[in-house]
Parts: structure tokens; sequence; C-alpha cells
């Protein structure tokens, strides 16, 4: 088909053309996009309230009795723990539960006991027990004494003479000391 | 069977309708084609005289009444891209046989043989051709091309004072381009002659194998007498037929090859459905004459009957031409 336009003007109509497609091209990309975006609003309006809603869930679960008790309970296993740790022995040492016993075992029935203190030691100074209690008579007080140095576990056992000026219910406080072990 | 393209069909914005709008010595035709279920339709059509005189043989006597006219044109039927036609007296045709080359060095090839067939340099003139069919005469080495040619200065012309009016040319062609791609099949292998026959002027187009060969236009007195409704012009017609029969006899002598008879004779434009002429000519002439039928190309009457008078469609025949949708032309 013959067109006697000069080149000039029909590069001009083509670059028209050329833009009047880009600008289709865009518009088409726009609506698609604006199609898309339609089509995911209600899918995102439905996370989103889902979204709401498991968040609301989770605080309220974190707000809730059971999770004030997990804290509370939590802090006092800790203090436990903390406790515990304080009465385990370190390498090598004996449980203090063992020189208690050991102590309670010696015991006649004449000497009652109110008070045990346990002193850990360190590698200088060796650790001791102090025992507080009641005897009956000065002849139960000894006995218990005699015996508590007997045992291979303690290495000293004190006690104030002042603690048999009384023949009856006598009130004593001795020291035990020892490596313990 | 429908296409992809009758489901998605091209947006309006990038499609571009451009109508096709003939401009003539005597007015201004237009005509846009649009798609309907049944195909091509006529979807707008519209016509307007020019002031007497405001366009001779061409040359546009007054340039700003010009643009007014098609000002008020194009303000009535609301265009603005449209496909139109430059004098045919200020252009050149001519057909010549050029070595086959190769697509790329076609318009070089083309262009070295525009200085020796028409009186304008290369340089100040705009040009377009088209490779016609190869028959059995043709020889395979060889490449037979139509070609257009017009001065640069007129086209700028055309093309300044049709954008002072608001118009966006998108195409132009010469009128005997448009109404041959209307009128004569596409494949057409007779050789004929279209009389494009208008209040002013007659143009007298030779058609072989569908491509023009030769157009001569002039002017003519007016064509009937108001009182008798006799036909003044038609000594005149006569003769200047006559003149290029004489001319396509001795073209073949000239060139000393077997050119093939004219045939037939079409007539178009808005004096050719005169009472009476079609048969006087034929009578002249001894040869068969017919009225053109410019909806050839575009649709077929079985599908579709235009609001547009069979007798007014011939003087439509080159705004149809620029307009045809592009698979027919």
């Amino acid at each position: 088909m013959f067109n006697l336009l000069p080149e000039p003007e029909k590069k001009q109509i083509l670059s028209e053309y050329n833009l009047r497609r880009n600008i289709l091209m865009l518009i088409f990309l726009f609506v698609v996009g604006l199609i898309a975006v339609i089509s995911i609003f209600p899918s995102y309006l439905l996370s989103s309230s889902k979204i709401l809603e498991a968040q609301d869930g989770v605080s309220s679960i974190r707000n809730s009795n059971v999770f004030k008790e997990e804290e509370s309970l939590n802090a006092e296993l800790a203090q436990t723990n903390l406790k515990l740790s304080a009465l385990q022995p370190l390498a090598g040492e004996r449980y203090v539960s063992e020189l208690f016993n050991a102590v309670i075992t010696e015991r006649s029935s004449g000497i009652r006991m109110n008070g045990l203190q346990y002193k850990r030691g360190d590698d200088k100074k060796g650790g001791y027990l102090s025992v507080s209690g009641v005897a009956q008579d000065r002849e139960n007080l000894s006995q218990f004494v005699t015996a508590l140095g007997k045992n291979s576990l303690f290495s000293k056992v004190d006690l104030p003479v002042s603690n048999f000026t009384k023949d009856r219910n006598a009130d004593f406080t001795l020291q035990i000391n020892g490596s313990f072990k | 069977m429908r296409s992809f393209f009758d489901f998605f069909p091209t947006p309006k914005f990038l499609e571009m309708p451009s109508p096709g709008l003939a401009l003539n010595d005597d007015g201004l035709k237009f005509i846009e084609f649009g798609t309907e279920s049944h195909g091509v339709s006529v979807k707008r059509f519209g016509s307007a005289n020019l002031p007497a005189g405001l366009v001779e043989s061409g040359v546009i006597q007054d340039q700003e009444a010009f643009v007014h006219a098609l000002q008020n044109f194009r303000k009535s039927f609301n265009l603005r891209y449209i496909r139109t036609t430059l004098p045919e007296e200020r252009a050149y045709l001519f057909q010549t046989t050029i070595s086959n080359v190769s697509e790329k060095e076609l318009r070089t090839a083309v262009e070295f043989t525009i200085e020796e067939n028409v009186p304008l340099s290369v340089s100040e003139s705009v040009f377009d051709f088209t490779v016609l069919p190869k028959t059995d005469d043709t020889p395979r080495d060889q490449l037979k091309v139509s070609v257009s040619v017009i001065a640069e200065a007129v086209v700028l012309e055309y093309l300044s004072l049709f954008r002072a009016a608001g118009f966006m040319p998108l195409h132009f062609d010469v009128e005997s381009q448009a109404v041959t791609k209307a009128v004569v099949s596409s494949n057409e292998k007779d050789v004929m002659l279209i009389v494009n026959l208008n209040r002013t002027k007659v143009g007298l187009y030779i058609v072989s194998r569908g491509a023009v060969d030769f157009s001569s236009t002039v002017s003519i007195p007016p064509i009937v007498e108001a009182s008798t409704n006799e036909l003044l012009a038609l000594p005149s017609i006569v003769s200047e037929i006559k003149k290029v029969f004489l001319y396509w006899q001795t073209q073949g002598e000239r060139t000393n090859q077997q050119i093939s008879p004219i045939g037939k004779v079409v007539l178009c434009g808005s004096e050719a459905a005169r009472v009476g002429l079609a048969q006087t000519l034929s009578a002249e002439l001894s040869l068969p004459v017919e009225l053109g039928n410019v909806w050839g190309n575009v649709f077929s009457f079985d599908q579709y009957i235009p609001d547009i008078p069979f007798k007014d469609s011939l003087s439509y025949a080159a705004a149809i031409g620029l307009a045809l949708p592009h698979k027919h032309s």
C-alpha cells in the first residue's frame, strides 16, 4: 500500500503508536494489579483477623493464673535449687546429712538436741559442727562427748567446762571439728 | 469462522481509527468502516463541497479559506486521524522493471529509477512503490514495480494545511491508487480503464494486474445542460478516452512488448451514474462499460447492505479505497 508521507512523519507516527502501546501496557498491568489486590483483599482481611485472634489468645493465656502459678513455682524451684546447691557437697566432701546422722546416732536418750549448725571449711581451715541442746545430767553429756570423740569422722570435740556447772538439765553447746572429707 | 481478534479486538486507542478522506477540486468525502458480527460495515460517512475555485487542479488558491473549510468539516464529523489523498495532477505514476535485488536494496534500486522517469530529483521528492505480482512474461531475475512520486514541497504543503485544520494525516495516497483499490478486485488480471468522472474533471486510469499503469486527469466542461439534461461533456470525455487508448496501443509498440488491450471501462465518481452515460460510452468505444462496485473489496451484499445508495457510493470510491481495512489492501 502506497504511503507518500515523508519519512520523518512516518517515524513520528510510529513513535506515537509505540507511546500508545506502552501506555496501554501500563494500564493493563495496573488493571491486573488492581484485580489482584481486590481479589486478595478478602483473604488478607481474613488472615489479619486470624492473626489478631491468635495474638489475643496468646496474651490471654500469658495473663492466665496457670502462667502466674508457673512463675511463682519457678521462683520457688529456683530458690530450692539454690538451697540444694548450697548443701551440695563439693567434690570429695561428705554429705551434711551424713555428718548430722553421725552426731544424732551417738546421742543417748538423756540428750535432747535443739540446734545443729554446720560450717563448711576450706583447705586451710577445716569445717566444724556446732551442736546445742539440753543434757539430762552430767553423765549423759560426758558419755555423749566421749562417743563423739571416738567417731572417726571428727578430729576434735570441744565442750567448755562451764557446760558442767549444772548437775541436771544442763544446757550445752559443743563444737566438733574435722576435715569432713 | 471467527478468528482470535473477533473475540479480542485491538483496542481503539491502539488501532488509531483513521477514516478515508478523499479531497478533490469539488469537495471532501470521508468514510469510516467498523466491524460487526457479520464483518466489516460502514460506521459513518459524510461529504462537503468546497467553494468553487478554492482548489484548482490540486493547487490551493486560498490557503486560509482551505484550512477554514477543513476545520469546519473536521468539527462537523469529529475527525482527527485520517488517510487522505494528494492531488492526482501533481503526482507521477510509473511502472518500471528492476533487477532482482534483496528486500533491503529494493528501495534504493527504485530510487535510482525515479529521475529517469519523472521530472523531479530524488532529494526533492517523496515516493513509495509496490512490487507487482509476477506474470508468465516477467523474466525470473526481474521485478516489476509500480511507483508513485510527488514533490516533497506539495506533500509538506498539504501536511501543514491538514495539521493547521486539526487533522493528523497517517497516510497520503494519490486518488487513482485509492480509487483502484476500491474498484478493482485484488485478483483482477485483465487490463481496464477506470473513468473517475467528477463535476469539473475526469480521471482516466489504466489498470493492469491490479495496479495503476497510467493516469491522466483533465478538466471538463459542466457535464450536463441543466435545462435539457443533455450530456454536454460527453464528446470531450470520449475524446480524452480515445487518446488514452491510443497511448496504450503505442506503449506496446514503443517498448516492443506484448501488451494486453484494454478489455473494459469501469465508471465511478460523482457523475458516473448519469442516465445513459454508460450506454453512450459503450457505443462510442465499442467496449463493455460498467458502473464500478466500490463495495466489492469491503463486503458482500449478501452479508450487509450499506446506507449509502449505489449511485452516491460511486463518488466515495477514493475515500473507500483509503479507508479499506488493511487485510483487503
